[in-house]
């Protein structure tokens, strides 16, 4: 008879780089039930829309998290633009979404690092975060900062990117991009990763659609479902776009869709750096949004969708800022894919859905 | 073009409504709750893509829609059904609104019980505190007296109106084209006159109450009202 226990998950765990606590129920070692439990950096930011304006809440809204900040900046000011019905030039809705894809590169790099990193392979680990650090300092010369760029404001930019310096982007990434490709090649072919990668954590389409899972955990189960593809923005202009999608539904198309998706990032920077127009980058307006206006949007952040909410009050304050974060969604589907799976497996799958705590908890 | 469309529905008519929306297959977003403060009831705010939907109206006019349930009045304590039966992924949601706001969700799929988030305060989100209620309160004040100030402008507009009917009227008695007898005429311009000054008057009186405090304005008010009740009594003696 199998001998049945329950193992404490985290939330100070070699493989987390954040505090996600799961209670796995064990039988022998196979995972028969897994409950996740957060709430050990919850830091309140939502109700801080009562201290802080909209303008002030911006930064707090980039500090969110370290590695979608650029992402969560672009969301909140989008959607206070909404409510008060701005319509900001293309410019800026083009630079957005280049830092965005950037943002989009070195989350998935970052991940990509770890998840060697979690299999014990350090050089693929040190090539990732190296071609990493490249997109970081792309930030810091044309932004100033590596992480947060305070560079979206309500309205529009604080600044503008030259077409200079955005030309220097696409020359950096093309130079990167025979390395990436390399990189990409040992992670899908080599034996080691594969071993550790096929077949693992398998979630069909049916449960991954039932489990309403975005980003490249649901896409590398089928579901045809990138916020971009709905051409908001600056997406509008591409000549064509398609979510990539991988079939398996394992840890390996997890893999498989996030390294494609770098190359497709780079691939839409180029487009939109090469027919930018020069229509100004808008600016701080004045904030009066009417008792009760709303402004909501979704955007595709590297972990999948982000939905952002706020909710005016006739002051200069906001009444209700709500952020939902692509993990915060992904957690049933977390639960799901660990159960029947062995405990040796169980820190690859949590690092397959990348989980990101910290715009989990706000 | 992403737009927004707002449902609102009672708490007994959400299930059946997400139950529809699961039948066409809408992706279920997220949902939050928030504190009116004015009333400090809650509000429920559950949030859907329809993929498929969203696709065919791009194509057709570049727009989608992203649909919201909203349930309003909540009060605290009231129970609200999950909807973890027909998208599990809401569990999260649900245990922070109950975590965070002290709102009773009742039959979760995963049910926290009230350990989901380790908080400090008790229903921390549902605290209204007072900077933010002088803050709401001098807003609506503000905004009162915005709005009187626009109809004493008015009235002000219209009585500058009337004074030049008046002027218009002497005209045409004086070229005597008019078959209307001088004293009728004046005695309209001195009715209009008089209706201008009263309407001026109590703009003026508006706009000073609307600076008031609420509560001192309230006694303004039933003040003025026995006065006026008692001119009347006496104009009719």
């Amino acid at each position: 008879m199998a001998h049945r226990s329950v193992i404490p998950f985290g939330p100070q765990h070699p493989v987390l780089p954040e505090p996600l606590h799961l209670d796995l129920v064990l039988e022998d070692d196979r995972v028969i039930e897994a409950i996740p439990q957060i709430g050990f950096v919850h830091r309140g930011l939502e109700k801080l829309t009562e201290k802080r304006d909209m303008h002030q809440f911006g930064y707090i809204a980039e500090r969110i998290c370290g590695i979608c900040a650029v992402g969560h900046s672009y969301g909140y000011a989008s959607a206070c633009e909404r409510m008060l019905d701005i319509e900001v030039p293309g410019r800026v809705q083009y630079i957005r979404t280049i830092l965005h894809e950037l943002s989009r590169i070195h989350s998935h790099l970052l991940w990509l690092g770890l998840l060697a990193d979690a299999f014990g392979f350090e050089a693929l680990f040190y090539r990732s975060w190296t071609l990493r650090e490249q997109i970081l300092k792309i930030f810091e010369s044309t932004c100033g900062g590596r992480v947060i760029l305070s560079i979206n404001e309500i309205g529009g930019l604080k600044h503008d990117i030259e077409d200079s310096e955005l030309a220097g982007i696409v020359q950096t990434l093309d130079a990167m991009r025979p390395d990436y490709e390399a990189l990409v090649h040992t992670f899908l072919n080599d034996d080691s990763c594969g071993e550790r990668l096929h077949g693992v954590g398998v979630i069909s389409k049916k449960d991954a659609l039932e489990f309403s899972m975005v980003g490249p955990f649901g896409r590398a189960s089928s579901v045809v479902y990138d916020v971009r593809m709905f051409g908001d923005g600056a997406y509008a202009d591409l000549a064509a776009f398609e979510p990539i999608v991988a079939t398996d539904g394992d840890c390996y198309a997890r893999c498989q869709v996030r390294c494609a998706e770098v190359t497709q990032a780079m691939d839409i920077i180029k487009e939109l750096a090469g027919k930018i127009p020069h229509d100004g980058i808008g600016g701080r307006t004045k904030l009066t949004p009417a008792d009760g206006a709303r402004g909501e949007v979704v955007i595709e952040q590297p972990r999948g969708e982000a939905y952002y909410y706020v909710r005016g009050n006739g002051t200069k304050n906001l009444d209700r800022f709500r952020v939902r974060t692509p993990t915060s969604q992904n957690l049933a589907g977390l639960t799901h894919a660990l159960q029947g799976v062995l405990l040796a497996n169980v820190p690859m799958i949590i690092l397959t859905i990348d989980p990101c705590i910290s715009c989990t908890e706000r | 073009m992403q737009k927004a469309i707002y449902t609102t529905v009672g708490i007994d008519g959400l299930l059946p409504h997400v139950q529809a929306l699961k039948g066409v297959g809408a992706r279920f977003v997220q949902m939050h709750a928030e504190r009116n403060v004015d009333d400090g009831s809650y509000r429920l705010v559950y949030t859907f893509i329809n993929v498929r939907a969203a696709q065919e109206n791009i194509a057709q006019d570049g727009s989608y829609a992203i649909g919201n349930l909203v349930v309003e009045g909540i009060d605290q304590y009231q129970e609200i059904p999950s909807i973890s039966s027909y998208y599990p992924a809401v569990f999260p949601f649900e245990n922070e609104v109950h975590d965070l706001f002290g709102l009773a969700i009742t039959d979760m799929q995963i049910d926290f019980k009230g350990f989901f988030y380790q908080v400090s305060t008790a229903e921390p989100m549902s605290v209204i505190t007072p900077e933010v209620k002088a803050a709401r309160e001098k807003a609506m004040k503000v905004r009162a007296a915005a709005e009187a100030k626009a109809r004493k402008a008015a009235a002000e507009k219209a009585a500058a109106t009337a004074g030049a009917g008046e002027g218009a009227a002497g005209v045409g008695d004086t070229a005597g084209a008019a078959a209307q007898p001088a004293s009728a005429a004046g005695s309209d311009a001195q009715h209009d006159e008089a209706a201008a000054k009263a309407a001026l008057k109590a703009a003026e009186m508006e706009a000073k109450l609307a600076a008031m405090d609420p509560e001192k304005a309230a006694k303004v008010r039933a003040a003025l009202a026995v006065k006026a009740a008692r001119d009347k009594q006496k104009k009719e003696a």
